[in-house]
């Protein structure tokens, strides 16, 4: 070893003497491991979520005969929401930071969830309850682009405490489908529940507005020319004529059920029928596929 | 300095990822410091190499030696998103107060990874083969690493 060597050995062994330093302490590292490991799970439960809840609802659909999903997307179909009463036992198993999931509130009908983001925090104005109907661009009274708020506080006041309210980020398109271009990694989404009715506000600064629904009979709502769900094909028909059609989708040998589609000058409706009944309709523009 | 992590190189192993903490922390943050040069940055990256031991610690069959390696490349990294700093060698002479600061200063003029490799080699007393497999580059990357830093070092120093 030569002179310049000699030295770089004592020269290093003093600085690192010589140097005020602290080491990490055992405490600081471990809080650090189980935060981590706490993301990791909940990443983890995040991801099932989203691939289970879709296949869940699917297999109870198809053993009860609750639809849940549309069969033939096509290109101005952007939604495709689920029966609320099919999924809101399985969305609650997630405690993701960005996702917050409560159960009965909202009383105050403010369109507060957790410490998600959510509308403004003053009062609004509520529109009345008396006036819903189900329809192509909202639910009579309430419109699509409504403030959360006012949307569910009116709906709050037909249908009492929701019986869930969970927010999550949207997690993308599926590969077969067209996605709305506005839906991004920075779009937040709030599905709000009652029996019988799922509604949908989407934003991505904060400021949801209403955008979906979906409903089945439970919810007792009719549309603006007096059909119920629940009523038959027939009737159907009769109410709407040729702006209705029934598509039958065979989802597996020997079952399936009718897809209805009803047009409008505001826009569509969608549902499925099974046993000749109409069991379910849909409506809006929401960024997820009902998970 | 023998180190536990040294031990491992060996075939020893730790029984605990707390016995490896107690016997590796100071050592760790002291040549994470000779890397860097900064305190505050060692005990950062040291923390978060041990953090990624215990993520790892039943998969590693030497959990000291992947510690180095683990802050070596960390203080490699951080002395690269450094490297905006331009060093005067010569102008560290202003402040010199001790023999080995001039020396410090002196290094603190290589590039991060020549740096590590001298900081392993004359503080650690690794052979270059374990410098190699620390870097996780040829072994004749270390030769020739090592030879242009002492030039380096030998022009800036004498």
């Amino acid at each position: 070893m030569n002179e310049l060597e000699e030295r770089l050995q004592e020269d290093l062994a003093a600085a690192a003497d010589a140097a005020d330093l602290d080491a990490p302490a055992l405490a600081d590292v471990m809080r650090t491991v189980h935060r981590a490991e706490r993301h990791r799970r909940l990443r983890y439960k995040v991801a099932v979520a989203a691939v289970a809840v879709p296949l869940v609802a699917v297999a109870v659909s198809q053993l009860v005969g609750i639809t849940v999903d549309d069969p033939t997307p096509t290109a101005d179909t952007t939604i495709t929401t689920p029966d609320p009463t099919t999924t809101s036992s399985s969305t609650t198993t997630t405690s993701d930071p960005t996702t917050t999931t409560t159960t009965g509130s909202t009383g105050s009908g403010s369109g507060s969830a957790g410490t998600g983001p959510t509308g403004a925090g003053t009062s609004p104005v509520v529109p009345s309850a008396s006036g819903l109907v189900l329809a192509p661009d909202g639910l009579g009274d309430v419109r699509f682009g409504d403030p959360e708020g006012e949307v569910i506080a009116t709906l709050s006041q037909r249908f009492g405490q929701p019986v869930d309210d969970t927010i999550y980020p949207y997690t993308g398109c599926r590969p077969d489908e067209k996605c709305p271009p506005e839906c991004n990694s920075n779009t937040i989404i709030r599905r709000v529940t009652w029996r019988g009715l799922a509604t949908w506000y989407s934003g991505s600064s904060g400021d949801f507005a209403f955008v979906a629904w979906s409903a089945t009979a439970e919810s007792g709502l009719a549309t603006g020319e007096g059909l119920r769900l629940g009523d038959s094909l027939d009737r159907v028909r009769e109410v709407y004529g040729d702006r209705v059609t029934v598509k039958w989708f065979e989802y597996a040998p020997g079952a399936g059920m009718n897809y209805v589609t009803i047009r409008l000058p505001e826009g569509r409706m969608a549902g499925y029928a099974t046993k000749d009944a109409l069991s379910s309709l849909t409506s809006g523009q929401s960024c997820e596929r009902g998970d | 300095m023998t180190t536990m992590a040294e031990d491992d190189v060996q075939g020893g192993h730790p029984a605990t990822f707390e016995e490896l903490f107690e016997h590796e922390r100071q050592p760790m943050v002291r040549l994470a410091y000779l890397i860097t040069s900064s305190g505050e940055a060692a005990e950062e990256l040291v923390h978060d190499a041990f953090v990624e031991v215990y993520q790892r610690w039943d998969r590693l069959e030497r959990p000291g030696a992947y510690l180095r390696t683990c802050v070596v490349n960390r203080a490699v990294r951080q002395k690269r998103r450094d490297r905006g700093r331009v060093v005067d060698l010569r102008a560290a002479d202003s402040s010199v107060e001790h023999g080995y600061d001039h020396t410090f200063a002196a290094l603190a003029g290589l590039a991060p990874r020549a740096r590590a490799m001298v900081v392993l080699r004359y503080y650690a007393a690794m052979s270059q083969a374990e410098i190699a497999q620390t870097l996780r580059v040829p072994i004749g990357t270390v030769k020739s690493g090592l030879h242009n830093a002492l030039v380096e070092l030998k022009k800036v120093l004498s």
